[in-house]
């Protein structure tokens, strides 16, 4: 059995007048037939049966009025057992009692059925009528006819905000923790390692919440933690000290690019060093014998036949001459040796291309022209590109030996300690010897010990055979 | 204090301000002889004539410039655009005369006029008759915006609007106007630059005006039963629009819903969320949530159009989701 309920006509509407029923009791009905005409405010209006059946009763009789929602008659389910109630608009009461009234609440409502296909309704204005069954008394109408907000699932509307809050936490390489903004104060304000804390926000996002508990539980084991709750907060070290004792040094956007990049390589790349003792003895030598043959500005330094010596080793060492590149290895058809060289304010790699095509000559007349050039700011960009492997050499300082950061995106880089007089065993007799510790610094995940020491083994042959560097 | 409905409450400012000041008039379609589409002019026409209750011709255009020139010329006109989706056809009365001329005359001339109009979906009106605009008037400086969500504010901001110097976008809503509520009676004045709690919580902040501000009361009360209390703060002040009480509330929530019932993008959930990412960043543990009406043009389908406009399910989920709780 279905009920018919007063229709809200008209925006303004508060009551309807019933001018003639065009049914009988007793009458059958099909959905969609004319039913009764109704006067409101702005117009009278035929309306039409939401569903078929017998009429059964009718409770309002012509010439009366009554509120919007009010039952005014109810139509028997003989004719028609299965009934339409499921495809009834809202606004068409459910079975319920018959006397509900007004007053029904939206639990009552039909759930809508999309197989069944609802009365056409012409008007918008009859359209409203859906919504009779909220209450058209005092205090109730809340959604006066846009119908009840009875929906009980997230629509359309809220599900771009779902969608948002909802994201899956992208992967992150790195070890990015995800963090709110406020927790990520609070842990800051209470010293707490946010490493520590899991994070039960969406997404596992840590919370305000997630370190407050953090901080409880420090706060119930006072020997463990560094008491953050119980100490002042003005426990900074930084406060203590006055504001002049530090002087702020800003850093030049070269600096700033140097500092990234090596922490960058330092953290990243996984680093291993081989060091190697080598005789330079004979490589001083044909030095000396080769500036005393040529004029002044072709002399040679010992850092440039430690170039040669690279370049070459590094032809016969493909797997060296590489880089690490998101997951695959890029071997370098050039040879291309980064020289580091430390300004008063800066450290610059000009690089020195095609070395090992490069007789010790035109290396040496290269070298000396790239570093002047950086030294007095006049390198281009191109002089600081295309790196296959780099030395740092810290000789003319007086050190033994020290290990270097690798200079992306080499995979190598070899650090230069200085030449040495030291008593040397040879042939079961101390003699004087000539010195040099190098350190090979390696990127683990381009090459490995074994390949590493067969290069430096390469590079100290052609150094103690130096004749090899002339060709 | 009486219990009046939001179409009542309004009306009972418009006859007061009428009666208070006879510079007051009304003008829009339909507001004499038929009472106004909405009732809210009920028996104002017979009250005080057809001098101060003008029924105008269908055109939206010619309203607000007549408006605007009466205004400075002195009078402090009440022009009614049946809904806002017609206001559209005279954005530029709005926009470049009402909005700009008072700077554009060096304050030479003012602009003392109020421009009523509700907004609004969820009638089955189509895409044409749905909109809700109170984000296009909030981006124009020059302009006043609010938009009531209880029957004391209409009532208390109508009458401040009236006297308020400046073009103010009274902004109401075609669900509402049945909306009942306690009225305080005579003389009782809201300003248009002030937003409020309007129930107090603690887990989570939801930032609602209008309708949805009914919308927004409605899920504190369900999520309540939950365990979870929400602050709601009425946004009944657009422009200027008054931050302060969010960002209060945002400090102790660290939590934000916004609902409009108009679409999110550019929407005043956009301008809440950005103001609270510059002023209370810090204070954050999710991102602002922001729920409007779905990017499509309003549905004419019924079940459609329910999905398509913010119900409380959808502030209630939201809450849940930004609080972890399913």
């Amino acid at each position: 059995m279905a009920t018919v309920q007063m229709p809200r006509l008209s925006d303004s509407m508060e009551t309807g007048k019933i001018l003639r029923w065009l049914k009988k009791e007793g009458d059958e009905v099909q959905k969609g037939e004319p039913l009764v005409e109704i006067e409101s405010d702005k117009a009278n209006i035929e309306v039409e049966a939401y569903a078929s059946g017998k009429l059964s009763k009718i409770l309002v009789p012509e010439g009366e009025s009554a509120p919007i929602g009010a039952v005014i008659a109810e139509i028997g389910g003989e004719a028609n057992a299965k009934a339409d109630k499921p495809a009834a608009p809202q606004g068409q009461a459910p079975a319920a009692e018959p006397k509900q009234g007004a007053k029904t609440s939206s639990a009552d409502a039909p759930k809508p059925q999309a197989t069944k296909p609802e009365a056409h309704v012409a008007q918008a204005d009859k359209a409203m009528a859906g919504t009779a069954q909220v209450a058209a008394e005092a205090g109730g109408e809340q959604y006066p006819h846009g119908g009840p907000d009875d929906r009980t699932e997230v629509g359309a509307a809220g599900e771009a905000a779902l969608n948002v809050i909802r994201r899956p936490s992208q992967q992150e390489n790195g070890e990015r923790i995800k963090v709110s903004p406020v927790a990520r104060r609070l842990a800051e304000e209470q010293n707490v390692d946010l490493n520590r804390v899991k994070g039960t926000g969406p997404g596992g996002r840590i919370q305000k919440e997630d370190v407050e508990a953090a901080v409880q539980q420090a706060s119930r084991q006072p020997a463990v933690t560094t008491a953050p709750a119980a100490a002042a907060p003005s426990q900074r070290p930084a406060t203590a000290r006055p504001k002049d004792a530090v002087e702020v040094v800003e850093l030049s956007k070269l600096q700033t690019t140097v500092a990234m990049r090596l922490a960058q390589s330092k953290f990243s790349a996984p680093h291993f060093y081989v060091t190697s003792e080598i005789a330079m003895d004979d490589a001083v030598r044909l030095r000396q014998m080769f500036n005393e043959a040529v004029d002044k500005s072709d002399a040679i330094s010992l850092n440039d036949l430690i170039v040669k010596a690279v370049a070459l080793a590094l032809t016969k060492f493909p797997e060296v001459n590489a880089s690490w590149a998101d997951g695959r290895i890029e071997r370098k058809r050039d040879v291309n040796i980064g020289i580091a060289v430390g300004l008063p304010d800066r450290l610059i790699v000009p690089v020195l291309r095609n070395a090992d095509q490069k007789s010790l000559k035109e290396i040496a007349t290269e070298s000396k022209q790239l570093i002047e050039r950086a030294r007095s700011n006049k390198a281009s960009a191109q002089d600081y590109l295309g790196n296959t492997f780099s030395i740092s050499n810290l000789g003319m300082y007086d050190v033994d030996q020290f290990t270097a950061i690798i200079n992306p995106p080499d995979s190598g880089i070899l650090a230069v300690g200085s030449i040495e007089d030291k008593a040397v065993v040879q042939g079961g007799q101390v003699v004087p010897g000539k010195r040099m510790r190098v350190t090979l610094s390696v990127d683990h995940r381009v090459f490995y010990g074994v390949t590493a020491a067969q290069f430096l083994q390469e590079v100290k042959r052609l150094l103690q055979s130096p004749m090899a560097l002339v060709l | 204090m009486a219990v009046l409905a939001m179409r009542d409450a309004l009306n009972q400012a418009l006859r007061e301000e009428m009666k208070r000041d006879e510079s007051v008039f009304l003008l829009g379609e339909d507001i004499g002889l038929y009472d106004g589409s909405f009732k809210v002019t009920r028996g104002l026409m017979k009250e005080f004539g057809e001098k101060r209750v003008l029924d105008t011709p269908i055109a939206e255009e010619v309203i607000i410039g007549t408006a605007i020139g009466a205004a400075m010329s002195g009078l402090r006109p009440v022009a009614e655009m049946m809904t806002v989706n017609f206001i559209m056809v005279a954005m530029d009365q709005v926009v470049n005369a009402a909005a700009h001329i008072r700077y554009m005359f060096g304050g030479g001339t003012k602009v003392p006029l109020v421009i009523r109009t509700p907004g609004g979906g969820g009638h089955q009106l189509g895409a044409q008759h749905s909109h809700s605009h109170e984000n296009w008037f909030a981006h124009v400086p020059g302009l006043k915006v609010v938009a009531p969500g209880t029957p004391a504010d209409a009532k208390g901001m109508l009458k401040s609007a009236i006297r308020d110097d400046n073009p103010v976008m009274f902004i109401e809503n075609e669900g509402t106007y049945a909306v009942k509520g306690e009225v305080p009676d005579g003389e009782h004045l809201v300003p248009l630059d002030k937003n409020e709690v309007k129930r107090a919580g603690e887990h989570i902040t939801i930032c609602a005006h209008s309708r949805m501000l009914i919308v927004a009361m409605d899920a504190a009360t369900e999520l309540e039963k939950e365990g979870i209390t929400a602050e709601v703060v009425d946004m009944r002040a657009l422009r200027p629009l008054d931050m302060a009480p969010v960002i209060e509330s945002v400090k102790k929530t660290s939590r934000l819903i916004t609902v409009e019932e108009g679409w999110r993008s550019y929407g005043v959930g956009s301008e809440i969320a950005s103001r609270v990412y510059e002023e209370a960043f810090d204070y954050l543990d999710a991102p602002v949530a922001r729920i409007g009406a779905a990017e499509v043009p309003a549905p004419y389908n019924k079940r459609l159009e329910k999905i398509a406009f913010p119900g409380k399910a959808d502030v209630i989920v939201t809450a849940r989701a930004l609080l972890g709780k399913n």
